[in-house]
């Protein structure tokens, strides 16, 4: 899935952060790290292209998808159609089962079926995650990691064309870390999706085709300067 | 539906709050469920005791007292109907007409003194024994036998009416010569006697037994009781004019409109006697007990609105706790309105569950407190 973004203006209401792309292609397949300062806008642009908040200027093209003029219902049933996206903080629903989470997505939008095909695929999820003895275990009973790979096998079930992943290896040792990103980039070859994934961690920077350093979007504004 | 287990699942998981908020809404929906449905059962049976019961005749005062007293035997008439009234209305061949004398109690259920049609009126059955035969036999309601563990061939005495009253008429022993069946009505908590048995209580009738004087009083100073035996039977005798013995009410089924025309007539300028329409009092009175149940329903309803109140505060307050949740599936992409539809599905489970559940507890007080309706009203 193509993304591309062309003179995108993004500023929250009453805080002086302001992001500025001028212009940003990333081809299908490819993956990219995203790098930078904390507050300089990485999870805001992941926010930007799975359609959750909109630009105040420029346009958005992720596919056939132009981001930027798509209705709010248009953009939910695109998020749960083509984004596969991993929390920093989980964001797993308390009340259900690791399996209910999982295949939570299939429960919130008419844009995508549970299907029995779904169920195979889930199996074979949970398996290459590691997680099949855990599918009833409740959330409040698993480890930081397990909790890790639960997202990220709510992410990926639909088999989305685009993974955004936000710091998805912040709290895993280093043998976790990498297991994760095999994990992530299995997935994303097996499904020609495009993978994007904020990280602080410059030692995987390596695996990634193309590494944006965000220094260069964001602009603080400084009223005495 | 996608709400629907997201809605479950929540429900579930949270018991506890859920439980609570089922059982307020049950309670604040059982109490006006099971007012209504138990006026609506106490209105049927009385309106079906005063429709077989068309007119009360008795002496005039209270019309509520003497409509309660021929169909309940409970409330005291001021005055009494002459047995030569009775006598006058059978030659008139207007319909059935039924003499009752209910002035004494035995163990604090009312004696009734009746004539055998009674039981046909009533369709009353006999459930253990034979119908009473001689002065002193009775017939026990379901209830009396059940709660005094009575049974044909026991005896009973009636209670004094003036525990003072050493010169006044002494309890008298009733042989039981029969149990009746349950008819969820008043007749089950009486205890039928002839009219002669009633006149012998009151002191009219008066027996020759070798251990009291003339007078019915003991010669050895203590007489607990009378007592009707073989040997004495026969000695028993009205003292007076049997036109003038004492009856309490009469209950009249007229056999057509005109025979009850007739009557109402009769008796609308008598100088002490009253003829009432009991279907008409009964609902005077129906009118007044459903005016306290209009009472209740506004009292139910504040009690609903208190609980509405709380519903909504549960909600507003879950809602905020839940904000990340509700928040999570947004950003996961869950179509417009699912959070709010959601919620409603929640709401609505819980409502539905409160009234299957007050609708069973309705249901289950309704079928154990119907007897107990009946018995006070039928």
């Amino acid at each position: 899935m193509n993304i591309g973004l062309c003179q995108v203006e993004f500023a929250y209401g009453d805080e002086d952060f302001r992001l500025h792309i001028p212009e940003l292609k990333l081809a299908t397949g490819s993956r990219t790290a995203f790098v930078g300062p904390s507050g300089s806008g990485k999870t805001t642009l992941l926010h930007l292209l799975a359609g959750i908040t909109q630009p105040q200027s420029g346009t958005i093209q992720v596919g056939e998808n132009p981001l930027h003029s798509l209705s709010d219902a248009g953009r939910r049933a695109f998020r749960i159609k083509q984004i596969g996206f991993v929390f920093q903080d989980f964001r797993l629903i308390e009340y259900l089962n690791v399996l209910e989470n999982i295949r939570i997505p299939y429960r919130l939008n008419d844009a995508i079926n549970l299907t029995a095909e779904v169920n195979i695929r889930l199996d074979s999820l949970a398996k290459d995650l590691q997680l099949t003895d855990k599918l009833d275990a409740a959330i409040d009973t698993l480890s930081q990691g397990e909790l890790q790979r639960v997202a990220i096998g709510r992410a990926l079930l639909p088999q989305p064309k685009l993974i955004l992943a936000d710091e998805p290896t912040g709290n895993l040792d280093p043998s976790s870390k990498s297991k994760i990103l095999d994990l992530l980039f299995a997935q994303a070859n097996a499904n020609h999706a495009t993978l994007v994934m904020v990280t602080h961690d410059h030692a995987l920077l390596d695996r990634f085709e193309q590494v944006i350093n965000f220094e260069e979007f964001h602009k603080r504004e400084t009223p005495y300067a | 539906m996608r709400s629907l287990f997201l809605a479950w699942r929540y429900l579930w998981t949270r018991s506890g709050q859920s439980t609570a908020m089922v059982l307020g809404v049950t309670i604040a929906l059982y109490l006006p469920m099971v007012t209504h449905q138990l006026v609506d059962e106490f209105d049927r049976t009385i309106s079906a005791r005063a429709d077989s019961t068309p007119l009360v005749i008795g002496p005039k005062g209270s019309r509520f007292d003497l409509v309660l007293h021929g169909l309940y035997f409970r409330a005291r008439n001021n005055g009494t109907v002459p047995n030569g009234e009775y006598k006058k209305l059978q030659q008139l061949e207007i319909g059935e007409v039924i003499p009752l004398h209910s002035k004494f109690t035995c163990q604090g259920f009312p004696v009734v003194g009746t004539r055998k049609d009674y039981f046909h009126f009533r369709n009353l059955k006999i459930r253990q024994g034979k119908s009473m035969q001689i002065l002193g036999d009775c017939e026990l309601g379901a209830a009396v036998a059940t709660k005094l563990g009575l049974r044909p061939g026991d005896t009973l005495l009636t209670d004094r009416e003036n525990l003072f009253d050493l010169a006044g008429e002494y309890p008298l022993k009733l042989n039981i010569t029969t149990v009746l069946a349950p008819s969820d009505t008043a007749d089950d908590t009486a205890i039928f006697v002839s009219l002669k048995t009633a006149w012998i209580i009151e002191g009219i009738w008066h027996g020759h037994d070798p251990s009291l004087d003339h007078n019915g009083t003991s010669p050895k100073l203590v007489k607990k009781h009378l007592e009707i035996t073989e040997e004495n039977v026969d000695s028993f005798h009205p003292h007076g004019d049997p036109e003038t013995f004492p009856l309490t009410a009469m209950l009249v089924r007229p056999e057509s409109k005109k025979a009850q025309a007739l009557l109402l007539a009769h008796y609308q300028d008598h100088p002490s006697l009253q003829v009432l329409k009991s279907p008409d009092v009964m609902s005077e009175l129906m009118y007044m007990v459903l005016r306290v149940s209009d009472f209740l329903d506004a009292h139910h309803s504040l009690v609903t609105l208190a609980m509405g109140a709380l519903l909504a505060l549960i909600i507003a307050l879950t809602r905020r706790l839940r904000t990340r949740e509700l928040e999570t599936l947004t950003l996961l992409g869950c179509r417009k309105g699912l959070q709010w539809t959601m919620q409603i599905t929640e709401l609505a489970i819980v409502l539905i569950i409160a009234i299957i559940c007050a609708w069973g507890l309705t249901s289950l007080t309704v079928h154990y407190a119907a007897s107990y309706v009946s018995s006070l009203a039928g």
